[in-house]
């Protein structure tokens, strides 16, 4: 190997043990959650929101975590009419198996509960898991349909 | 309701299904009436959380959460008293083998007791002692229910959550999974 191509692979290497800027993925943190919830809100359920069928809230929360520290985020409140609530509430920015982790649960009720989970594909882009359960099986994409879905069985 | 071999996390497992079976049936009846609430508090808290639907709502949600993280402790806690009374019982018997059955003359005679550990306190170390001799799935829960555990019972302030959480019956089930793979 030439001493170029060593030197690329050592500071190659370097790079990989590199801490990760915990600052900057607490912001991308943040962002993504509120992301998330602007697509819901502003995108996904608009139509319920201006047929009087669902309400939102954003409550400020803060949270305290390993790696990233103290932060202030936002819990989003979904109404229902009927008294019913769902809330889509931030735990984590790091988990053992993705890069971020929110509950969405009907309030009051235990178990209507699923875990939404974000994978970190590249510096720029992220995607979003939903998981019914501990079984990959049970493991999707996150959108509209997959929401509405779990909404209208949780309904049932 | 899943069946669960091992008598003392067969018992806990119990214990901790019931409580959430009770709780779960007194949230339902929270839901169109707050006021609930009130009969389930101690008498202290009597009006306190039941004045709006929304908070006797979360603070239900927070009861059913802290039960089941208080559940994940108890069971972890139970599989490890289990475990660890079956190492101090293993590393006994193996020591009186090597103790009795030694050939003599053999280089190390006087120490060869030594040669046994006996010294694992960490559930880490159980886990490094059955690696390998329990199919890659199951070891790979394990390891996870032993961080999920850390990660509460040290205040949730130097490890990472799970993903998804394990329900009760699975948590347990995998345990004693684990306990009949060390009893063969």
């Amino acid at each position: 190997m030439a001493l170029k191509q060593k030197l690329e692979k050592l500071k190659k290497l370097s790079e990989e043990n590199k801490q990760p800027d915990w600052d900057a993925y607490k912001d991308l943190w943040k962002n993504s959650i509120t992301d998330l919830q602007n697509t819901i809100v502003y995108k996904w359920f608009q139509d319920y929101e201006e047929s009087g069928l669902m309400t939102f809230s954003i409550i400020p929360v803060k949270r305290i975590e390993p790696y990233i520290g103290e932060y202030l985020t936002t819990t989003l409140e979904i109404t229902l009419t009927n008294n019913k609530f769902l809330v889509l509430e931030p735990v984590s920015g790091v988990t053992s198996e993705y890069d971020g982790k929110l509950e969405f649960y009907m309030s009051g009720n235990v178990y209507k509960r699923v875990s939404i989970l974000r994978k970190i594909i590249d510096n720029k882009k992220h995607e979003w898991i939903i998981a019914k359960s501990y079984d990959p099986k049970d493991h999707y994409k996150l959108d509209k349909e997959q929401l509405e879905k779990i909404i209208d069985e949780w309904l049932q | 309701m899943v069946t669960i071999n091992n008598e003392d996390l067969r018992d806990v497992y119990h214990y901790l299904a019931t409580i959430e079976n009770v709780l779960q049936k007194e949230v339902k009846l929270i839901n169109g009436n707050k006021f609930h609430l009130d009969k389930i508090v101690p008498e202290q808290l009597t009006k306190v959380y039941s004045q709006k639907e929304r908070t006797a709502l979360a603070f239900a949600d927070q009861i059913s959460r802290t039960a089941y993280e208080s559940s994940v402790v108890s069971l972890v806690s139970t599989f490890e008293r289990v475990v660890f009374a079956k190492y101090k019982t293993t590393y006994g018997r193996l020591k009186t083998v090597i103790k009795d059955n030694s050939p003599n003359p053999m280089d190390y005679y006087k120490s060869r007791e030594n040669f046994l550990n006996g010294n694992i306190d960490k559930l880490s170390g159980i886990i490094y002692l059955i690696e390998g001799h329990i199919s890659a799935e199951l070891l790979q829960k394990l390891k996870l229910l032993k961080d999920h555990r850390n990660y509460i019972a040290h205040g949730k302030r130097d490890a990472a959550p799970p993903a998804v959480e394990m329900k009760l019956s699975d948590i347990a089930k995998s345990l004693d999974d684990v306990i009949r793979e060390i009893e063969t």
